[in-house]
């Protein structure tokens, strides 16, 4: 029942972010189906309109937003709502109630990157009369679900932290927009391309072909365990806290 | 009456900053009797319960709460299998409605007992599809005392449980408490009302600025504490009460008042031998104890 605890209490933000990446996917095909291709590029490939709606400019911060936001919640939330005690009275270590409550957070990012990876390949021919390749929504997910996982346990961390309604929300606007500007003039961030999240959940590493925007070659699955490895370790420094926190 | 404590604290001390919330506070809390915790707000009551429930550390001192240290996380956690905790709020997951809310809870109890859900759902009336967040406060009491009775603990804790309520609520948790007790279930609960603790606890612990200040039954203040009165026909004699039981002493023209704890017979044999020309001896009631019970610690600290 712990699992269904966590479900209702982000149920709404999961299907509040999903709604808004539905709401993009079907933007992008609906638009595509009356503007695409553009006058000014007749030549421009399917896959590139796709990138620039979805998958690059400024969407990756959207999803890191989204995916942060998701991490919100949890006992420091539940203090000032007044059922913090009843929780921690519950026959459960509180480390339990943090494992659930991630694993539930980080499954719904999985589900949310998979949204335009489910959509756009389906959607696309009916509505657009286009085709998009399902193994590049496929790698494009992943890329969004292992930086989105990163973003989700910071907000996670921050949770653990702060126990206000718009201060999480807050934090969560601001980290990522801070992150990206600190990533981009910091030099020494520059030989890890993967760092920045809005150049590694869009792709930029590995596509070959600037006109295309298809990911070429092997995933960064090294890359993919690094970035597993940080989100396990704020959700195990999210837990040391809440362990020694008082209620 | 078993003495077997199913609470007892070593030293317990709580900090917040520099404000000391609980001091050293060496509580016991007997089986199977219903004890009631005063003091006034911000006594350190609620800091000592959740101490107690393992939601905040001590910052000192130690406990154990049904033979199991409460500052290990592991044992505090089994420790809880068998106790429920009212909370002052009485808040449960607005979201959820009654029905899930006893459906959620009955999960982590195996020994839940479904003859308590159903007969207190019956008898408190309570509306099994409505939203947590629609009940009203009396409501929500009746709920939260359904999701700790009907679990079967061996200790039931309660802060502050009557506050907010009306009437009819409070004679119908009253009413709850006393069945639990005579089910087997301790009860320990704080309050700052008198009136509710003198006519349900057996015994009372009285706490004021983060110490306890008086432990003893309800039955020893009925047969031993009196309030006596002293009349002398001139000035009182001085009289030296160090190393007698009494509470409280006050002279007033003639008059000496004081509140005896024990042996009241043999102060007022000592002080007719003195001159008293007239003597009245009245019962104490709990409030009179526990006013006492804090002036003395006020003026202990002026």
């Amino acid at each position: 029942m712990l699992w269904y605890k966590a479900w209702r209490e982000s149920r709404m933000r999961f299907l509040l972010s999903a709604a808004v990446l539905t709401f993009l996917c079907m933007s992008l095909v609906y638009g595509a189906r009356a503007h695409f291709p553009p006058p000014e590029r007749p030549d421009l490939p399917y896959s590139a309109w796709v990138w620039a709606n979805i998958y690059g400019n400024l969407n990756p911060t959207l999803f890191v937003i989204l995916a942060m936001v998701l991490g919100l919640g949890g006992l420091q939330r539940e203090r000032p709502v007044g059922t913090a005690a009843f929780t921690l009275t519950l026959p459960i270590t509180r480390i339990r109630l943090i494992i659930v409550r991630a694993v539930m957070g980080l499954l719904q990012v999985a589900v949310l990157s998979l949204v335009p990876a489910m959509l756009i390949p389906t959607l696309s021919p009916f509505i657009a009369g286009q085709s998009y390749p399902e193994t590049q929504s496929l790698q494009f997910a992943l890329l969004f679900m292992t930086w989105g996982s990163v973003a989700f346990t910071v907000g996670f961390l921050w949770s653990s932290l702060f126990g206000g309604e718009f201060t999480g929300t807050a934090l969560c606007v601001i980290t990522p927009v801070v992150y990206r500007i600190l990533v981009q003039s910091t030099s020494a961030f520059q030989r890890f391309p993967a760092a920045n999240y809005a150049n590694f959940m869009s792709g930029m590493p590995y596509i070959q072909s600037p006109v295309k925007v298809l990911i070429v070659g092997p995933l960064p699955w090294t890359t993919f365990v690094v970035l597993a490895g940080i989100a396990t370790g704020f959700i195990a420094i999210a837990a040391r806290i809440t362990k020694y926190q008082d209620f | 009456m078993s003495n077997r404590w199913v609470i007892e604290t070593y030293d317990l001390t709580k900090r917040y900053g520099k404000l000391e919330a609980v001091r050293k506070l060496n509580l016991r809390v007997g089986a199977s009797r219903i004890t009631g915790f005063l003091g006034r707000n911000g006594a350190g009551k609620s800091s000592t319960i959740k101490m107690l429930l393992g939601i905040s550390r001590p910052s000192s001192g130690s406990g154990v709460v049904l033979g199991r240290p409460m500052d290990n996380a592991q044992q505090s956690r089994e420790s809880r299998r068998h106790i429920a905790y009212v909370a002052e709020d009485k808040q449960t997951y607005a979201y959820m409605t009654v029905g899930q809310i006893i459906a959620f809870t009955r999960s982590f109890y195996g020994d839940w007992d479904l003859n308590i859900e159903q007969r207190l759902l019956r008898q408190f009336a309570l509306p099994f599809p409505r939203k947590v967040k629609a009940l009203s406060k009396g409501m929500r009491t009746k709920l939260a005392l359904l999701l700790a009775l009907a679990r079967r603990p061996e200790l039931l804790i309660l802060d502050e449980p009557s506050e907010g309520l009306d009437p009819v609520s409070i004679e119908e948790l009253l009413q709850a408490l006393i069945t639990a007790a005579a089910d087997g279930t301790t009860v320990f609960f704080s309050s700052h009302q008198i009136a509710e603790v003198e006519r349900v606890a057996d015994h009372v612990c009285i706490i004021d600025r983060g110490r306890l200040v008086l432990e003893t039954s309800l039955d020893r203040i009925r047969q031993d504490y009196r309030h006596v009165t002293f009349g002398f026909s001139t000035e009182p004699p001085p009289v030296d009460f160090t190393g007698e039981s009494v509470a409280s002493v006050r002279i007033d023209g003639r008059q000496i008042a004081m509140m005896a704890t024990r042996n009241a017979d043999a102060i007022i044999a000592r002080l007719q031998r003195l001159g008293a020309t007239s003597v009245e001896a009245a019962p104490v009631s709990l409030r009179e104890v526990f006013l006492a019970a804090v002036k003395e610690e006020s003026d202990a600290l002026v």
